[in-house]
């Protein structure tokens, strides 16, 4: 669809963007929402993504005569979506259909969780244990919870040739944005996606999993109602609730840990926080007592310790 | 023509062993005419030989290994090894034009011989003798040039000029009206890039009060060469002007500082993870599950040097990480190079060295409209100028730049070697 960009956009651009400023920090006061300055940010990638010919926009500042540029959407849909997301608090990904994680970009649509920016970090952490273990780097890996498949895609680019991953989720919606998101990445041969609870898909291949990778859910049931409005209001409390203490699952998943991975088998969860890793390792130690080695605390890069990591002891 | 060369040369190989080791080097070209010359052109030619053999050998040398690898290039095993095929292709194209030049200089130099040869055989027809002179004339212009060039195409290249660089600008003191002019700089460079078919990227950027203002800014510009253009905006540009927020109309003077820094890569520079110190502002207090915000801004601390960079432009954490790095490397590399370059131009005394940061190169003068570059002691007019039409000061860098490493090519060959 061909619009004259110059005519229409910046002017309504504009329009929003001195509404955005009169909101200041309304969003942020009420539920810690986004302020003015990343409600603009958003507005503006939003532009970026409508455009279909990104090379215009650097030429926009010298060229002030008309000019067609090709969009994604027209100008009333743009209102209208920008309207969703002030009024309903609707999050940005959904609008645009997808989100930006890592090197890739990924669709995500409610009824998926939105990857964050945190658990970019765990790709990081599979590189630097595969980059010294081929052993591993050749092995069969699990993403369990992968929601859009942002893990799965994440380290099946970074395996070995010999390198699998089976890709896990309860909800088919989530299994079909996973399978949108693999192929365009042209994994299918690398990632096989499985629907099912947990390791229930996995029995197959207990004891001969290489590593474990998961971003369960870990809020507390009562915190999620006290989120910012695009989380508690959109995404799905599938994804996010993880019982009273926020843990269930994560006890879970060291459990079956326990027996699925093989000896050297690493896993890596992403948690809530500092109290929630360091009662993981209490667990570890106590009920799962010489099941694992070398178990650590990672922090992401806000400082929070975030991630809980750790080996399959070897058989003696 | 050709028995009369050949007669000649084989006349002149004769008497050669006559003349001083320094004159030999030269027998391919000068050494041929020595011997039919009268005392006083013998003196000028010895003097123009001495810058010479230095020359002449290394022009012999480029077009040897260009015959090299031509051959090489032929070889099935190098054709078949897509990259060294292309490195050796690569080496043999750089060496094109000094070949080329080399020989049509040497085919100059012969035609001339030959036309000389004339002169001195041809006997007393008015008309002959004339046309005869003033194709000599002609020749030794040509021949004149020619050597300029060589000269030029010999002069050693700056390693670095083919690279992409990130530029950076920084305002000065003068809060809104030193942020204002970093963001006027900012567009001038960005219109530049344009009509080079550059490619920018801002990289980070913190804005003053006053909209369109920077207190800092930096982008990365990808394209031909363009390190070789832009590293003499390296310095401190000065405005004279009335400010916006000037109420009484008087002028003002603010600064604002660009530096230019190449590309570097991993190897060149060895970053070790242990100075390095990197957070992320993800205001949300718990993160995680807890938080859907489109921030994912990279705060990189370099403990060492200092040195700190805020990196915000992109969509991801990764990729602000990446680029932080990279901005890193591009900064730490660049002190590295600044430093060999500012001991390389004070020994050289040159106005257009890319040399120390403080170091005011141009003042830009609203109300006379005009800009002036220190170095060059030339002046452009302002308006086109920031609107990216600079090429001619930065022709007008390089050619000075060119002639003080000729100058110094001189002095070092003529200097008496012990």
């Amino acid at each position: 669809m061909e619009l004259r960009y110059p005519s229409f956009l910046p002017f309504s651009l504009l329009r929003n963007e001195a509404k955005l400023h009169t909101f200041g920090t309304t969003f942020l006061d009420s539920d810690n929402g986004p302020d003015s300055s990343l409600l603009c940010r958003e507005l503006k990638w939003l532009v970026e993504d409508t455009i279909e010919d990104h090379s215009v926009l650097s030429q926009m500042s010298i060229e002030n005569g008309k000019r067609s540029v090709r969009l994604r959407a027209g100008v009333e849909d743009l209102y209208n979506m920008w309207k969703q997301r002030i009024e309903e608090r609707k999050p940005f990904q959904y609008i645009v259909g997808c989100e930006h994680w890592r090197d890739l970009v990924l669709s995500v649509q409610e009824g998926v969780l939105i990857p964050r920016p945190e658990t970019e970090l765990i790709v990081d952490l599979v590189a630097d244990v595969v980059s010294e273990n081929e052993d591993l780097r050749e092995g069969l890996w699990a993403d369990l919870g992968t929601g859009s498949g942002a893990l799965a895609v994440g380290i099946g680019r970074i395996l070995g040739s010999r390198g699998m991953v089976i890709a896990t989720d309860l909800n088919p919606i989530a299994l079909s944005v996973a399978a949108f998101n693999l192929q365009r990445y042209g994994l299918q041969d690398i990632i096989e996606l499985r629907q099912g609870s947990w390791f229930e898909p996995l029995k197959d291949v207990e004891g001969n999993i290489a590593g474990i990778v998961s971003n369960p859910p870990y809020i507390p049931s009562d915190n999620i109602s006290g989120l910012q409005a695009e989380v508690c209001r959109h995404e799905p409390k599938l994804a996010l609730d993880g019982g009273l203490t926020g843990m269930d699952y994560l006890f879970h998943l060291c459990n079956g840990a326990a027996s699925m991975l093989k000896p050297g088998g690493l896993f890596i969860f992403e948690t809530n926080g500092e109290q929630q890793c360091k009662c993981l390792i209490k667990y570890l130690e106590s009920d799962l007592r010489g099941s694992f080695c070398n178990v650590d605390i990672v922090s992401d890069f806000a400082g929070i310790q975030r991630f809980l990591i750790g080996f399959r002891q070897q058989q003696t | 023509m050709n028995s009369l060369t050949t007669s000649s040369t084989s006349r002149v190989l004769a008497t050669l062993n006559r003349f001083p080791e320094r004159f030999r080097l030269c027998e391919k070209s000068w050494g041929v005419n020595l011997s039919l010359r009268p005392m006083h052109i013998h003196k000028a030619r010895r003097f123009v030989c001495m810058a010479e053999p230095y020359l002449i050998t290394k022009l012999e040398s480029a077009e040897n290994t260009w015959k090299e690898l031509s051959v090489k290039l032929a070889d099935p095993d190098v054709v078949s090894n897509p990259s060294e095929y292309q490195k050796l292709a690569q080496s043999m194209a750089e060496l094109d034009e000094v070949v080329s030049t080399f020989k049509r200089f040497k085919d100059c130099e012969k035609q001339l011989e030959e036309t000389k040869a004339l002169a001195k055989d041809d006997g007393s027809d008015q008309d002959m003798a004339e046309m005869i002179a003033s194709e000599i004339d002609s020749l030794s212009n040509q021949l004149r040039k020619l050597e300029e060039k060589l000269k030029v195409l010999l002069l050693p290249t700056d390693p670095l000029d083919a690279r992409n660089i990130m530029l950076e600008v920084r305002a000065g003191t003068g809060g809104d009206e030193a942020g204002l002019w970093a963001g006027d700089l900012v567009r001038m460079y960005q219109r530049y890039s344009e009509r080079n078919s550059w490619k920018y990227t801002p990289l980070s950027s913190s804005e003053t009060e006053k909209k369109g203002g920077f207190k800092t800014y930096v982008m990365e510009i990808k394209g031909n060469r363009v390190y070789s253009k832009l590293k003499y905006e390296s310095g401190v540009h000065r405005v004279q002007r009335v400010p916006q927020t000037e109420a009484q109309g008087r002028v003002h003077t603010s600064t604002a500082t660009v530096a230019i820094m190449p590309e570097a890569d991993e190897v060149e520079v060895v970053i070790d993870p242990k100075d390095i110190e990197l957070t992320t502002a993800r205001s949300g207090g718990a993160g995680g599950q807890n938080v859907n915000k489109v921030e994912t801004a990279v705060d990189l601390v370099h403990k060492p040097t200092g040195i700190r960079i805020f990196c915000t432009e992109e969509r991801t954490q990764l990729r602000n990480k990446d680029r932080a790095f990279q901005l890193l490397r591009a900064k730490l590399y660049e002190i590295k190079v600044r430093e060999q370059q500012e001991m390389i131009s004070s020994q050289r005394k040159s106005q257009v060295g890319t040399g120390a940061r403080a170091e005011k190169i141009r003042t830009y003068n609203f109300k006379d409209n005009r800009v002036t570059d220190h170095r060059l002691k030339m002046n452009f007019e302002l308006t086109s100028f920031l609107d990216g039409d600079i090429e001619t000061a930065v022709q007008a860098c390089a050619t000075t730049e060119q002639k003080e490493l000729l100058e110094g090519l001189v002095e070092s060959t003529v200097a008496p070697t012990g």
